[in-house]
């Protein structure tokens, strides 16, 4: 059984169809990169996986379990996580607290035993501040020693990262990460590869929107390009690279036929 | 801890208790009986900015009809413990009834807003403010519930087994300890699971969503904590006055609640205790001026404000550890501010 599995989806926009019947299947413990010119529609799918708007038409299953029409937080527990183009920290909290928030879905804690600091309640804040400092030290020396700033003060390429921990703290099957490379310069791009090859490692199953194609290229099992709302090319990075329609794509048509 | 202080780590330690001293020695202190009563105000409305910076300052929903809480936990008091229906409920098992009616009262009006921020639920929250008020004005006809206008009179004071409340000093101590106890919740709810999706909300709610919290759970539960805390804060009142009436709760009173959280720091939980303190007493102290004293009191808020805009005592000390990061090297691009995105 495929973990994620997307039939026929659609989305549209008034007029604009920004998704228009995607068909798609990830396994267990691959890396796939969603490549793309820009408005093809990838974040839209994974707007649409992640349940933050509805889907015109169409099926998405998680792990034999449809989800669509479920709220963004019942599918981040069911095991769905992910991290956001336009980064969405939560500025004004330390970056440990961020990593922290990752955890409510997996932590029970309720008013009362908060309130009267019942011996349950106070384990259970430990156990999950200790998860998120190892969340952290995933990173290395990069965010740990960082923990009590602000996410705010953090450099850009730590701000990415940020949001990975913060993502996986949701103990996600499937990571969607949309654009980790972003801004990112070569050094940190290497080391993000590195990161997500070591978070696949630890059984998460990882989807990820990038533009960087030394990224693609290095760490992705397979890669599927979308153009205008539509797979035109599926397969591994050589395949799909030498694809017409992927070339036509990114290109235009005069070079996809010379 | 990621609340800095800009004091010495001992000197922070110390300070709580410090202030809880001057707090128990105070009244003592007091030069009359007026000052003690004074101070007593202060500590209730403290706890109302404890409430509603759970709600604004933690959850960052507007709430400007907030009174309409305070109201419903007079008004539950006086019908729970006075000749008016002939219940004379003990005073603890009254505040628990109180507290309970509040915090559904917080979720019935929460229900209603949760797809709502910013200006237009501070709307609907305005309108439910004075949708209380009326009610409690007029629901004295067909069957008289709340006594109309004349509010209804003769409440009984708190009394703990036989022990009977009396005099501004003892009813500070016990405003004082209720005070504390509130204190140490909201201390403890902004740290925990349920603090920390409170915030998340606040700073970028789909966020928030995305990382696993039910964001609607989480906002009915700030609007119920909020509506508790200001519900203690109407039992106690009601007990204090002996008396209730619908003008103990107009509208101004939600936008001075709101101004003590704003003033103190929305967020701090020791910040709005010191905006109580100081929206209560500056009226007071400015009393000597007569007519003048509101003026003088507008005047002193607006200079406040615009010196410091992030209050008294902001939730987080724009203290050396949070400015912002140097850019790694290698050419990396320039942190960017929260601006940018």
């Amino acid at each position: 059984m495929a973990l994620l599995e997307a039939s026929g989806l659609k989305k549209s926009f008034g007029g604009l169809e920004a998704v228009q019947g995607f068909d798609f299947r990830l396994e267990e413990g691959e890396i796939v990169s969603l490549i793309g010119p820009n408005g093809s529609g990838k974040t839209t799918i994974f707007n649409l996986i992640t349940g933050m708007f509805p889907a015109s038409a169409g099926r998405v299953a998680f792990a034999g379990r449809d989800i669509l029409g479920l709220k963004p937080h019942a599918i981040t527990a069911l095991g769905v996580a992910r991290t956001f183009q336009n980064q969405r920290l939560f500025n004004q909290m330390t970056v440990l607290e961020n990593v922290l928030v990752g955890h409510h879905c997996r932590s029970r804690a309720g008013l009362v035993g908060v309130t009267l600091g019942l011996p349950g309640a106070r384990a259970e804040k430990s156990r999950v501040i200790e998860e998120s400092k190892e969340m952290l030290a995933l990173f290395g020396e990069r965010l740990l020693p960082r923990a009590d700033r602000l996410a705010q003060s953090l450099s850009y390429a730590n701000r990415r990262r940020l949001e990975i921990a913060r993502a996986l703290a949701t103990r996600p099957r499937l990571l969607l990460l949309d654009e980790p490379a972003a801004g990112m310069n070569p050094t940190e791009s290497r080391e993000l590869m590195a990161d997500i090859l070591r978070i696949r490692d630890r059984g998460v199953t990882v989807l990820l929107i990038e533009h960087d194609m030394t990224v693609v290229r290095g760490i992705s099992d397979r890669v599927v390009a979308l153009d205008h709302g539509v797979k035109i090319a599926e397969g591994d990075f050589a395949t799909v690279r030498r694809d017409p329609h992927v070339v036509e794509a990114y290109l235009g048509r005069r070079a996809a036929h010379a | 801890m990621p609340y800095s202080f800009p004091v010495g780590e001992r000197w922070r330690r110390l300070l709580p208790f410090g202030l809880a001293a001057g707090a128990v020695v105070a009244p003592l202190l007091a030069p009359n009986d007026y000052v003690v009563g004074a101070l007593a105000r202060i500590c209730l409305y403290a706890l109302l900015a404890l409430g509603l910076n759970v709600v604004v300052g933690f959850a960052g929903l507007l709430d400007i009809g907030y009174v309409a809480f305070f109201g419903i936990g007079s008004y539950v008091y006086a019908f729970l413990a006075s000749p008016h229906f002939g219940l004379h409920l003990p005073f603890v098992p009254a505040m628990l009834i109180v507290a309970a009616v509040a915090a559904v009262s917080g979720i019935l009006i929460g229900a209603p807003t949760l797809r709502l921020r910013g200006d237009y639920l501070a709307i609907v929250t305005l309108g439910f403010g004075e949708i209380t008020y009326i009610c409690l004005v007029n629901l004295d006809r067909p069957i008289n519930i709340t006594g109309g206008p004349n509010g209804l009179i003769a409440i009984d004071p708190p009394s703990f087994l036989g022990y009977v409340i009396q005099g501004n000093i003892q009813y500070y101590y016990l405003f004082l300890l209720t005070l504390g106890a509130v204190l140490l919740a909201s201390l403890r709810l902004r740290d925990s699971r349920i603090g920390w999706a409170w915030q998340a909300i606040r700073e970028d709610e789909l966020a928030a969503g995305a990382m696993g919290v039910n964001t609607t759970v989480s906002k009915l539960q700030a609007f119920a904590i909020g509506a508790t805390f200001a519900g203690f804060a109407g039992g106690l009142l009601a007990s204090w006055q002996r008396s209730v009436f619908p003008d103990n709760f107009l509208f101004h009173e939600s936008i001075n609640i709101l101004a003590m959280v704003i003033l103190g720091g929305m967020g701090n939980v020791f910040g709005v205790i010191l905006g109580a303190a100081i929206i209560v007493s500056l009226p007071e102290i400015f009393r000597d001026l007569a007519l003048y004293r509101l003026l003088a009191f507008g005047g002193m808020l607006m200079v406040l404000m615009i010196f410091r805009p992030q209050g008294l005592l902001p939730a987080r000390w724009p203290f050396a550890a949070h400015a912002p990061e140097k850019p790694e090297p290698a050419g990396a691009p320039a942190p960017r501010s929260a601006a940018d995105d």
